[in-house]
């Protein structure tokens, strides 16, 4: 059987006898959401890469000790989670707001240039929340995930999660209102 | 029909958002909606920015990050470093030997010193009677 064809139970149990094929499918089946989560997390892509190189390699060291209480993506995410955290501990203050507005839109004339605009100021709002509230709305948002299951990665209760997120959106309704008078957002 | 109150009502918007109210929840919020402008535009507002969350583009994963990764792991790994404490006390250890070697030697040199007239000869001075004697050829 290929190991496409297994599940990652089945991988799982293979990569914790040693089998680095089986551990390399399951890098190929959930390195992409585990980059984007990332990145949107640091929004920063060589510290998004070496952050999810480094879940990896300590997923592979730590295989041995995964009990399967929960999905390997759960698993490998908060060990993801555990790390982008200590790196924003240790790295320095989002870009202020105020900074990426222009200072006026009329002389923005390009559709592209907008665009992007609009996507960096998203992207900076996002930053500018605690780490906490930003990691409850990235793994709603981005990842789909029920507030049971972000719960459970998050190490919270979904009652926790509920309130992070309210104070999350409202936070992000301030943060962007000065863009959205300025007709950018 | 006597809707929910526009507080309670509020406090759900985002589980309602979410999708993650029961049925019965759901259906009251949608009711409210159905008569409260306030919380229609309340409502609005948090769709308008979860759209704009959701307009970002996913961002591609770096090429061959597998590739690297795995290489990364199958690379031998360095010997590992010797635990902090017992290096610092090896080289406690060695400067307090090498310490203890000076302080013999010296006072070895200083005994030797004392001993030896022809060390404490090359140490001092030449009088000036060993100078006539050295230049006449030792005569």
């Amino acid at each position: 059987m290929n190991n496409s064809d297994l599940t990652d139970e089945q991988l799982t149990r293979a990569a914790q006898q040693g089998d680095l094929n089986a551990f390399e499918q399951l890098i190929l089946r959930h390195q992409q959401p585990l980059f984007a989560f990332i990145y949107r997390m640091v929004n920063n892509y060589n510290d998004a890469e070496e952050l999810c190189q480094q879940t990896l390699i300590r997923a592979w060291e730590k295989i041995k000790s995964f009990q399967g209480k929960s999905s390997f993506k759960t698993w490998l995410f908060r060990i993801g989670i555990n790390l982008t955290l200590n790196h924003q501990t240790r790295t320095r203050q989002p870009e202020p707001l105020n900074e990426l507005l222009p200072a006026d839109l009329a002389h923005q004339p390009e559709h592209q240039f907008q665009k992007q605009q609009k996507q960096k100021l998203i992207s900076a709002a996002l930053q500018q929340l605690p780490a906490d509230q930003r990691l409850a709305l990235t793994l709603i948002v981005y990842e789909n995930l029920t507030y049971k299951e972000a719960a459970k990665i998050m190490g919270k209760s979904v009652r926790a999660v509920d309130s992070l997120l309210v104070r999350a959106r409202a936070r992000l309704r301030t943060l962007l209102e000065p863009a959205r008078k300025k007709g950018i957002i | 029909m006597k809707t929910m109150k526009c507080s309670k009502v509020r406090k759900n918007l985002s589980r309602y958002l979410d999708n993650e109210l029961s049925e019965t929840g759901r259906l009251a919020i949608e009711l409210h909606l159905k008569t409260c402008a306030d919380c229609r535009n309340q409502f609005a507002q948090l769709e308008s920015d979860q759209k704009l969350l959701k307009s970002l583009p996913v961002p591609e994963i770096p090429p061959y990050l597998n590739v690297r990764t795995l290489a990364l792991i199958r690379a031998p790994k360095p010997a590992p470093a010797l635990p902090r404490l017992v290096w610092q006390t090896a080289v406690s250890l060695l400067l307090l030997a090498g310490i203890g070697l000076g302080i013999l030697l010296g006072s070895g040199l200083a005994q030797n010193t004392n001993s030896s007239p022809e060390l404490a000869a090359l140490n001092s001075e030449p009088s000036i009677e060993q100078i006539f004697t050295l230049e006449n050829g030792g005569k």
